[in-house]
């Protein structure tokens, strides 16, 4: 497969990584996160999580290690050198489906929100037409305009954060005693267990080759995956104080809970406001999966991108009007986690001694010359 | 190119126009409410709840009316209730769910968890309860100035515990402690007097059972453990004996005690457990307040003096508070929260709550107070 050769003005700076991989990591599973993790490594969540994020720097380290050998590829052209043709079309078909998974995780999750909270009976096909709609149009303008929707999005729903400044004023103390007293057995599965909610980190391997300078790439990367550890680690800390043990157990959505005490006199229920705000949370996420989605298929088939991202928004459409039960909704977002589990976190370092082997080559070649 | 572009405005304005097409609620046609009660019915496993609904309507004027209904659950009690209203019955502006004394006694917790399964219900609503049938409370026809009756209970029990004169017991709040080894909530109680309704104390639950009550004025003491106040009020009753050198010249002795009122009160208490083996904690209390009224005249400006009432105000603290967690070992409610403190040790093993109340019977508390008075009204 050829090698990308990007115009220069469809070019993005690197700095903008910080925001774009944040927000692709950021969106529905935040809002069950604490409580998954809570289950498992309870008042001592905060290891798994420094723990996940240590891990999630060493896969970023190799990505960047990997996308630095092959210069200027994505990972459709990775996959194609180091496998061959024929293999390499077929992981890529993987990481297609891949991405799409993702996408319609996101999409289902967002969608049960919207019933559960607002408008129990508002059909599901037809929220998530409305999304998809948004979507198709960010992504048709594309890459610049998808990670510029993505940082206008961050920064108007970054804010959010502040609001938990009542639930904080609420918090116990006492929840967070004793520490280390978790076996370590339940803190790694912890760290299992918070595998889906940090996939997303997987844009690096399409959007490096639009990256106009590259060198900057890996502290860049580095610094947006620290934002999005602290901000987990912030809010599993409220929400462990916030609730008590049992208590957390029980709640589904913990985030979207806490959002249940604050009130405003303009906005006796802010909760409600939240999930409609939630959107803007989501969205980039949609944005940027969906431009993945269509940029990979194009890759990987020489389909028209257009056409990629319309059939990934009609089959959206039909798999949201399908999926709209908890439980079946559960079990996908469970196998999204342990797909990503491979193809996210593992995948790197499964690329990485073909990486190596490659970048020997290209000495030896530099040698002869 | 040009078709894209027609179908993408097409589609983004639907965006603005559909959205009007969704279920819509006209805030005309609702019957908000503001309060439910409930109470055991006559009849086996039956409730009924008395519903306060309001509506918004700027022509009526007693915009508020009572409905009484029977059912099984929730959802029957509001659907049987809705037989008897042209309104559409929604309960997203609940502030306070009363529960009657049988109910308490039961255990409110099922019905409470219903509450809180219900997306559309906030987490800060007011759980409180009353001796008193609750239809006989909700039914009070004094409810001063406000629109309905829940919006006035909502209105009392803000104001106490903004005051720091209640413990905040919202629906979030009880659950939580519901749910937490070695913490009880306490209820407030809103009984009726003299047709209007009122706070009359606070009631000990056992997870959510109710087994006793204190007053208003120990309340005070079970904040200063478990709770901070800003400026909380207190009146103490100190024996006049230790002041009897510092009295006033012009002041003629009848009784022989002396009440003191000290405001803007702020605390720190750090409770701590100093021996796990015998189940033994140590609180330390450290009290500031400030003195506004005295029964009898006491030269304060004399250094002495004050530092007599302080040590008579600590004397007096931890008398009531040993008396207080007396009470709470004797209905076996810890609602100071001893065992959250237990827990949090890393000497304390893991308990569960039957294990808690078990050996709740025979902790022992040592309180340690410091008080310091700060100043003393305009008059020295």
């Amino acid at each position: 497969m050829k090698s990308l050769s990007v115009p220069k003005d469809n070019q993005i700076k690197a700095a903008y990584l910080i925001i774009a991989i944040h927000t692709v990591q950021v969106g529905v599973g935040i809002a069950g996160y604490p409580r998954l993790v809570f289950m498992d490594a309870k008042q001592d969540s905060w290891i798994s999580i420094i723990i996940t994020g240590l891990i999630l720097s060493l896969v970023i380290a190799c990505m960047v290690f990997i996308l630095n050998t092959y210069k200027n590829q994505d990972l459709a052209g990775i996959l194609c050198t180091a496998f061959g043709n024929i293999i390499g079309k077929f992981f890529s078909m993987i990481f297609v489906v891949y991405f799409l998974v993702l996408f319609l995780s996101v999409i289902i999750n967002y969608v049960e929100f919207v019933q559960v909270f607002i408008f129990p009976k508002m059909a599901s096909w037809f929220i998530g037409l409305l999304l998809l709609i948004l979507v198709w149009y960010a992504v048709y303008g594309g890459i610049r305009v998808a990670v510029g929707a993505s940082i206008v999005f961050f920064l108007s729903s970054i804010w959010m954060v502040g609001l938990l400044s009542k639930p904080i004023s609420l918090i116990e103390v006492r929840n967070y005693l004793p520490i280390f007293s978790t076996p370590w057995k339940d803190v790694l599965k912890g760290v299992l267990i918070s595998s889906y909610t940090f996939l997303g980190f997987e844009l690096l391997w399409v959007i490096y080759p639009f990256i106009y300078d590259k060198k900057n790439v890996a502290k860049y990367s580095q610094f947006s995956i620290l934002i999005t550890v602290v901000m987990y680690l912030f809010i599993t800390m409220v929400a462990i104080g916030y609730f008590s043990p049992k208590q957390l157990e029980q709640k589904v959505w913990p985030l979207l809970t806490m959002f249940k005490v604050i009130s405003f006199p303009m906005f006796e229920r802010f909760d409600i406001l939240a999930v409609a705000l939630w959107i803007i949370v989501i969205l980039p996420n949609l944005i940027l999966l969906a431009w993945m989605f269509s940029f990979t298929c194009k890759r990987a088939h020489g389909w028209k991108q257009k056409h990629c991202l319309v059939g990934l928004v009609i089959f959206s459409l039909g798999f949201i009007a399908i999926f709209d039960d908890r439980e079946l909704i559960n079990k996908f977002t469970d196998y999204t986690g342990q797909i990503g589990l491979v193809l996210g976190w593992a995948f790197p370092f499964i690329l990485l001694p073909f990486a190596i082997k490659h970048r020997m080559k290209g000495k030896k070649k530099n040698a002869k010359n | 190119m040009q078709k894209i572009k027609q179908l993408m405005l097409v589609s983004i304005s639907c965006l603005f126009f559909l959205t009007g097409c969704l279920e819509s609620n006209i805030l005309e046609e609702l019957g908000i409410v503001t309060i439910y009660g409930f109470d055991k019915a006559e009849k086996e496993n039956t409730l009924r709840a008395t519903t306060v609904l309001f509506q918004f309507n700027p022509d009526i004027t007693d915009a508020s009316q009572i409905i009484t209904s029977e059912g099984h659950t929730f959802r029957e009690l509001r659907n049987n209730a809705n037989k008897k209203s042209g309104y559409k019955i929604v309960s997203g502006q609940l502030r306070t769910v009363l529960f009657g004394p049988e109910l308490s006694k039961e255990g409110i917790f099922p019905y409470l968890d219903t509450l809180e399964r219900d997306a559309s219900i906030s987490d800060m609503v007011f759980v409180a309860m009353s001796t008193q049938p609750t239809e006989e409370v909700l039914t009070a026809s004094n409810y001063e100035q406000s629109p309905n009756i829940g919006t006035y209970i909502q209105r009392l029990i803000d104001t106490a515990v903004r005051d720091e004169r209640l413990i905040s017991n919202t629906l979030h709040e009880f659950t939580r402690k519901f749910f937490e080894v070695g913490h009880d909530p306490l209820v407030p109680i809103i009984n009726n007097y003299q047709d209007k309704a009122q706070i009359s104390g606070l009631a000990v639950f056992q997870n959510d059972k109710h087994v006793g009550e204190i007053s208003l004025e120990e309340t005070f003491y079970v904040r200063l453990i478990s709770d901070k106040f800003n400026s909380g009020q207190v009146e103490m009753k100190l024996p006049l004996k230790v002041l009897q050198n510092y009295l006033e010249e012009y002041e003629k002795v009848t009784t022989d005690v002396v009440y003191v009122v000290l405001d803007q009160i702020n605390n720190r208490a750090d409770v701590e457990l100093s021996n796990p083996e015998g189940l033994q904690f140590r609180v330390k209390l450290d009290i500031e307040g400030r003195i506004v009224e005295l029964s009898e005249r006491i030269d304060l400006s004399n250094k002495k003096a004050l530092e007599a009432i302080e040590k008579e105000i600590n004397n007096e603290v931890v008398e009531n508070l040993q008396a207080l967690i007396q009470k709470s070992k004797e209905l076996n409610a810890d609602f100071f929260g001893f065992g959250k403190t237990y827990v949090a040790t890393k000497h304390g093993k893991k308990i569960t709550e039957e294990q808690w109340r078990d050996m709740y019977k025979d902790i022992q508390v040592e309180i340690d107070v410091k008080s310091r008075i700060r100043s003393y009204g305009i008059v020295e």
